[in-house]
């Protein structure tokens, strides 16, 4: 089969992607801050104003940083799309920054001028992002798995922004409540976290574990399988949420949706068990974190709806969100940055001058100390949420921070890598 | 087979790509470009299409076929423009 018309450099600007990069963990130090200051209190109740901006500081300040300087790059790259308006990803980038801060303020302060800040600047950088984003995904005319994943992921985003505007817009009294406040949060949760986050790492996952760790390729009918049981499963929830339906209903609409994300798990453990290379680095420990606490997180989340214990609810978020999403986008920067460093940077230079290797641009002792402390900070976190011990959380927060301030320093230590000029 | 639009009678320089870790793909074949002779057409085989290799490839003046096949692998024939 030929091919041809390959897109040329489409490639995003490094400043684009790096900004979202680097800002990602700045957010992680933020959330730590706020566990390390509040202690188990932030796992008292999930309607908890303090709750909830911890858990924006990471899903939008760690997790959808990380998924937007990636969507931008990897566009152009997985699907051959090209991002229009490309500079407006600065923009993007700078009203998220006002965005998080203004709804994380207004949540912990309680203040009702902020609430507006988000709104606007949140809207506005999602709308732009979105509107790039789904005319590059829907320019490609491939329906490669990774391509469809993309495409439900940004659909899922585009629904879950719109509803948590409706539910701060209700909490804060700027307009009436739709639907029932308790409707739109599960309805939120849902297609942020299983549609938009799950949807992109899985779809990712399809691509980059052969790319980076020489596996064989994941399988395409499995892939389109998943992708298909897991749309079902998004939409099946979602109306029966709407519908205010009962637990067993609920286990039944999950069902596809639950096995399609164990399928995955197993087959890329698999894939990475069977790599060519048996390197073992910290990229490939985050993704093993990851697909540990995936599965564990999803029956946490079918647990719950048979015994809604609160402390389930908690479970759920640090391994969905800590333990899967931070952990995986964590390894996959440290497999990205230095990818794009050595592209912008020295791949002009092959054949001129010795180039480096990406382990030189990231050594890895850098990396493996980060890990460490990333791992200890679920260890400590989840226990400590689960059975309610202060001083466990507050340690946890103390790995998380340092986690993360070391994710900062790696990330600095790999940007500022140059070729050497002799002049 | 070497494809139609690859210049015939040239001599085939294949560089197995299969098994390199990203970015070695690229370093491998574009040494071998700065190497390459007009009467010379190199053959990358690697596990997926290059994206990132292009832009390179073009700025040295090359021109390239791509075949695809059904596993995602690839076939990158590469060689000079001829003035």
């Amino acid at each position: 089969m030929r091919s041809s018309g390959l897109s040329l450099d489409q490639a995003p600007p490094e400043d684009i992607p790096f900004r979202f990069f680097l800002t990602a963990p700045v957010f992680g130090l933020l959330a730590g801050s706020l566990i390390l200051y509040r202690g188990v209190l932030v796992f008292s109740s999930s309607w908890h104003f303090e709750t909830i901006a911890l858990t924006h500081l990471i899903t939008l300040g760690w997790v959808m940083m990380i998924m937007m300087g990636a969507f931008y790059q990897l566009v152009p790259v997985l699907a051959g799309g090209q991002v229009p308006w490309i500079a407006l990803s600065r923009v993007v980038h700078f009203f998220m920054i006002i965005g998080i801060l203004a709804l994380a303020g207004g949540l912990l302060l309680i203040s009702p001028l902020l609430f507006p800040v988000a709104i606007a600047a949140l809207l506005l950088a999602f709308t732009v992002f979105l509107t790039q984003l789904l005319t590059a995904l829907f320019r490609v005319k491939a329906n490669r798995p990774v391509v469809v994943a993309m495409r439900i992921s940004l659909i899922s985003l585009a629904l879950a922004v719109s509803l948590g505007v409706l539910e701060i817009g209700a909490i804060t009294g700027l307009w009436p409540p739709l639907i029932e406040r308790s409707i739109v949060k599960n309805l939120h949760v849902t297609l942020a976290l299983s549609g938009g986050i799950g949807g992109l790492i899985i779809g990712v996952g399809f691509h980059v574990i052969p790319m980076f760790y020489l596996s064989s390729p994941f399988p395409e009918k499995r892939a389109i399988w998943i992708l298909r049981a897991g749309m079902f499963s998004l939409a099946a929830v979602s109306v029966m949420l709407l519908n205010s339906a009962g637990s067993v209903l609920l286990f039944t609409a999950m069902l596809p949706g639950v096995t399609a994300s164990i399928i995955f798990t197993l087959t890329v453990w698999q894939m990475l068990l069977k790599r060519k290379r048996k390197v073992v680095d910290a990229t490939l420990r985050f993704w093993q974190i990851g697909l540990l606490a995936f599965p564990l997180s999803l029956l946490c989340l079918t647990a719950h709806l048979f015994w809604p214990d609160e402390r389930l609810t908690f479970a759920f978020g640090l391994l969905f969100l800590m333990g899967f999403a931070a952990t995986i986008t964590n390894g996959m920067l440290y497999k990205i940055v230095p990818f794009l460093i050595w592209f912008h940077r020295f791949s002009t230079l092959v054949g001129k001058v010795k180039v480096p290797l990406l382990k030189e641009i990231l050594p890895a002792k850098r990396t493996s100390g980060q890990l460490l402390q990333a791992a200890l900070a679920m260890l400590t976190l989840l226990p400590g949420a689960l059975l309610q011990i202060d001083w466990l959380v507050r340690a946890g927060a103390i790995f998380w921070l340092t986690s993360s301030g070391w994710l900062v320093l790696n990330l600095i230590f790999a940007f500022r890598q140059k070729p050497v000029t002799n002049d | 087979m070497i494809p139609d639009s690859v210049p015939g009678g040239h001599s085939i320089i294949t560089v197995d790509c299969r098994e390199l870790e990203p970015p070695e793909p690229m370093v491998v074949v574009l040494e071998a470009v700065d190497k390459l002779q007009k009467t010379e057409v190199l053959k990358m085989l690697h596990r997926q299409a290059p994206r990132p290799l292009f832009p390179l490839l073009e700025e040295r003046g090359m021109l390239t076929h791509l075949d695809k096949f059904e596993d995602g692998s690839i076939e990158l024939w590469i060689w000079q423009e001829v003035q």
